[in-house]
């Protein structure tokens, strides 16, 4: 596969050596109850949470001593209760259970009432399925520890999702648990070549690792690529999945993002069904789509929803709105510091006069009100919720016509800054609306020093970065350059449903007859 | 790498913004009138935007309009005079905006128009698109300086009003200063330029356009007015709009036609004895405007009738300012630029006299093709109702 500019590899500190933080991968040596269970404690530092329930197996005369042990929390503890406990006590086993060296498989085969039972013998074993929330159970006389699934606890529920919102489909947003978010796409694709696949990463975090596909839909090239990516990620923590993002990431000194996030399970499954890759991260609502092109940013699921003659207008009005937010500032400081003789005879009579009263130039009233929109926009996302009402209030001062009053900036810029602020925010994928905001700084520099002519230089270089882009291979600009023919694709508009087959041919063809795919070729 | 972000560092400080220049520091200029100077050969006047005027209009508008902002300053040609210009004023000048140039009717007589140009077309600033015309009878400074109190400034009104005025009355022609320098430099074509003056009847807004100025090698000789000037718009078929009032049955100016559009076309040929001959083929659309006799127009007899009254009309007023024209030895319609590009190799040998000897004795024909498409809303005439009743 061509373009793999960087791989993701282990880079910054790690932790991986210390034996400090990881269990070694030795077996669980001795047999007595006791001398296990000191270990545990020692090992999880006697943390409160880590409850150890020392019980005896019923029986009749020697009673056999017996543990369960449980994070607090992360199980469900009605499980652990009715299932666990009440039949291991409740258990009349005879002497020759007893005697067996087997007890453990005794226990799985005989006497709990749960699906997920695993025998485990290794240390590393124990504590990883410990951690998952699993229950433990140990019995005195046996090396062998039960593993008993009893996952649970509390997590946020289903809800709207905060970003990515939609005005029709689903109202379901991702949430944090990854078996929750595993579900919600295989209720929307309920065909067994959906497959996943798990990994865990973070030395110290163990974080799972979902890697979701249609077998036979995606190309089994990048499947490949981003799991051998993903294998040789070697970092600490993984608590979100922009640590994934950067170190997948074909290149990473760009300010376009080369990964689609989301949060909407609609959104994955649709592209699951165009041969795209999901990458879910426990821990957090947002999935990683890959690869992702350029033009991609711009369709969001919700097109296909609407009619369409309506959605190819909105796409077309998504792109304009992105440029806008990127060029919007630059374009009037080019155009009345260089090229007053473009602006229409009757605008440049009014802006004078607007200007005549402002004491700063264009760019320098540009950059202030630039640098105080992203001000308010940090406010707006950090402040507390209780005192919401408070920025909206002054930042209507500060952007607004009180600011115009007070002469600091003329009507125009006021205008020109909103425009750029509102069509920033309107973009709908906020990875690509941020490297807009920061470009824009850029061309404002440049059009404050050349001109139109500045400014088409950096956006000629920028497109010549954008061209230079792959994700996971596939060129980040295509299907316009490199030019391709992408049949049946609605990457250029939303075609409408009748029209479409259900494999685009953007990330290289699939290899043989797939479903929906018509003409083979 | 430190190099190349140094290099990069320099090329935005040493050599950017040379040319950039704030809104604030610049004087726009609207319209840059021409006259005969006193001392000096060229008298430049230069309006300029007041943001001052244009915010204390903004703001609720004051009664009376305030008289425009101008600045004149004489030199020995047009570029020398709008530098000296440049000691009068705080602002650098900025003619991007520059939507009307005014050439004083003395100048034009005396001196010409020929000269005026060349440093308005090598200026990359000037726009070659603004509107040219004539003050007539006055000077150009005295038309820019005049109040008006529909639009903002003078340049404004004009650009406005010859536009307008072409479209609508049919008299005066929306000549762009590249079409002027295009008849200056052209062999088979004279230069036509509205007239701009002031009308005394009006006392708050005095300008209005009046007239067709023709030019003969660079200076002017004679104005086109009314009928004459619709005569030289109508062998261009650069008449949209106008109203003809004819005759029915001897009572006078009883039938307005009003035209909705023309357009001509040219073609040369030669007689026997090698003098060209050309073709004006004038086809125009009208609708019956007014009928204030008692006729019935739906009568196909009648309106047919009316349709040759009017194609005759046109055809009088064309062949009546050719006559013209041709008595005055200017070729203002074009007619060598046709021949040139019908018969280039001809064209050499006429070219040097064409004006003088072989214009005012080629034959033209005209050919009037007028339909008439449209009788308005009503059908009989008011007329004719109150007879019939």
């Amino acid at each position: 596969m061509k373009g793999m500019a960087k791989d993701g590899n282990a880079s910054g500190k790690s932790a991986g050596s210390n034996p400090q933080w990881t269990v070694p991968s030795i077996p669980i040596d001795s047999t007595e109850l006791r001398v296990n269970l000191e270990q545990i404690r020692q090992k999880t530092g006697n943390s409160g949470d880590i409850i150890i329930r020392e019980f005896t197996i019923g029986g009749s005369e020697e009673e056999l001593q017996a543990a369960i042990i449980y994070v607090d929390g992360i199980v469900n503890n009605t499980t652990i209760n009715q299932f666990v406990m009440e039949v291991l006590l409740n258990v009349m086993l005879s002497n020759e259970q007893r005697t067996l060296n087997d007890l453990v498989q005794v226990i799985t085969d005989k006497i709990v009432p749960i699906g997920g039972l695993k025998t485990l013998v290794q240390w590393d074993e124990l504590y990883d399925a410990l951690l998952w929330g699993q229950t433990i159970l140990l019995i005195d006389g046996s090396k062998e520890a039960l593993a008993i699934a009893t996952s649970g606890g509390e997590v946020r529920a289903i809800d709207e999702p905060g970003t990515d919102t939609s005005i029709r489909g689903s109202r379901e947003g991702f949430v944090e648990s990854l078996t929750t978010n595993i579900s919600m796409v295989r209720r929307r694709i309920r065909n067994p070549n959906l497959w996943l696949e798990s990994m865990t990463l973070g030395q110290v975090t163990h974080t799972r690792i979902g890697i979701m596909y249609i077998n036979g839909i995606a190309d089994d090239s990048i499947v490949e690529e981003a799991k051998r990516r993903l294998r040789k990620i070697k970092l600490d923590s993984i608590l979100e999945s922009g640590y994934i993002e950067k170190m997948i990431e074909d290149q990473s000194f760009t300010p376009f993002p080369t990964v689609l996030p989301t949060e909407r399970p609609d959104t994955v499954a649709a592209n699951l069904l165009e041969g795209k890759i999901a990458i879910m991260v426990d821990g957090t609502p947002f999935m990683l789509i890959i690869p992702a092109v350029f033009n991609q940013f711009f369709q969001i699921t919700e097109d296909s929803y609407h009619r369409y003659d309506i959605s190819v207008a909105l796409r077309l009005l998504r792109i304009v709105m992105f440029i806008i937010s990127m060029i919007g500032p630059s374009f009037y400081i080019a155009a009345t510091t260089f090229h007053q003789e473009m602006i229409p005879t009757q605008l440049v009579i009014s802006l004078v006069s607007q200007l005549e009263a402002t004491p700063f130039t264009a760019f320098v009233e540009a950059l202030l009100m630039e640098v105080i929109f992203e001000i308010l926009r940090e406010a707006g996302v950090r402040m507390p919720k209780a005192i919401g009402s408070a920025v909206s209030i002054v930042g209507a001062l500060v952007i607004g016509q009180a600011a115009v009053q007070a002469g600091l900036v003329s009507t125009a810029m006021v205008i020109v800054v909103s425009l750029t602020a509102i069509s920033s925010l309107a973009t709908p994928v906020f990875s690509i609306a941020v490297s807009a905001r920061l470009l824009r700084f850029l061309l404002m520099i440049s059009a404050a020093t050349f001109g139109f002519f500045g400014m088409i230089l950096t956006l000629i270089m920028i497109i010549a970065h954008m061209c230079s882009l792959r994700s996971f291979g596939v060129p980040y600009m295509a299907p316009y350059s490199p030019m391709m023919h992408v049949k049946n694709s609605q990457i250029h508009a939303p075609l409408p449903i009748w029209m479409r087959h259900l494999v685009p041919k953007l990330m290289k063809k699939p290899t043989t007859e797939q479903v929906g795919d018509q003409d083979g070729t | 790498m430190a190099r190349l972000c140094l290099s990069i560092v320099m090329i935005a400080l040493l050599t950017g913004c040379w040319d950039s220049r704030e809104l604030t520091d610049i004087g726009f200029v609207v319209a840059m009138a021409i006259d005969k100077g006193e001392k000096k050969n060229i008298r430049v006047t230069v309006q300029i935007v007041n943001p001052i005027n244009v915010s204390s209009s903004q703001g609720g508008g004051s009664p009376m309009p305030l008289p425009p902002t101008t600045y004149s300053a004489e030199g020995n040609n047009v570029f020398d005079a709008t530098r000296v210009l440049s000691q009068k004023l705080s602002r650098q000048l900025h003619y991007g905006h520059a939507i009307v140039l005014l050439v004083g009717e003395d100048l034009a007589t005396t001196q010409g128009i020929k000269k005026l140009f060349d440093g308005i077309e090598r200026d990359s600033e000037f726009r070659p698109s603004a509107t040219m015309v004539i003050a007539r009878g006055t000077t150009g400074e005295e038309i820019i300086k005049q109040r008006t109190s529909l639009d903002n400034s003078p340049a404004i009104k004009i650009k406005k009003m010859v536009a307008e005025t072409e479209k609508a009355f049919g008299e005066n022609i929306d000549e762009k200063i590249y079409q002027v320098i295009q008849a200056i430099v052209s062999s088979g074509k004279e230069p036509t330029i509205t007239g701009i003056q002031l009308d005394s009847t009006n006392k708050e807004d005095k300008l209005m356009a009046n007239g067709i100025a023709t030019f003969k090698d660079g200076k002017l000789m004679r104005w086109l007015d009314g009928n004459e000037s619709r005569g030289f718009l109508w062998v261009l078929g650069r008449v949209n709009s106008t109203l003809l009032t004819m005759d029915w049955n001897g009572q006078p100016h009883t039938i307005g036609i009003e035209n909705i559009r023309t357009k001509s076309s040219f073609h040369s040929s030669f007689d026997k004895s090698g003098k060209p001959i050309i073709e004006v083929k004038i086809g125009a659309d009208a609708n019956i405007g007014e009928v204030d006799v008692p006729i019935d127009v739906t009568n196909p007899r009648l309106f047919l009738q009316i349709e040759r009254l009017y194609m005759q009309a046109v055809h009088d007023e064309a062949v009546a300012t050719i006559k013209l024209m041709q008595q005055q030895k200017s070729d203002i319609f074009g007619f060598g630029e046709v021949v040139h590009r019908d018969h280039p190799k001809q064209w050499r040998t006429l070219k040097r006299d064409w004006n003088d000897v072989t214009f005012p004795t080629i034959e033209v024909k005209v050919k009037v093709e007028a339909y008439l498409r449209n009788t308005g809303l009503r059908n009989r005439t008011i007329m004719e109702s109150i007879d019939n009743s």
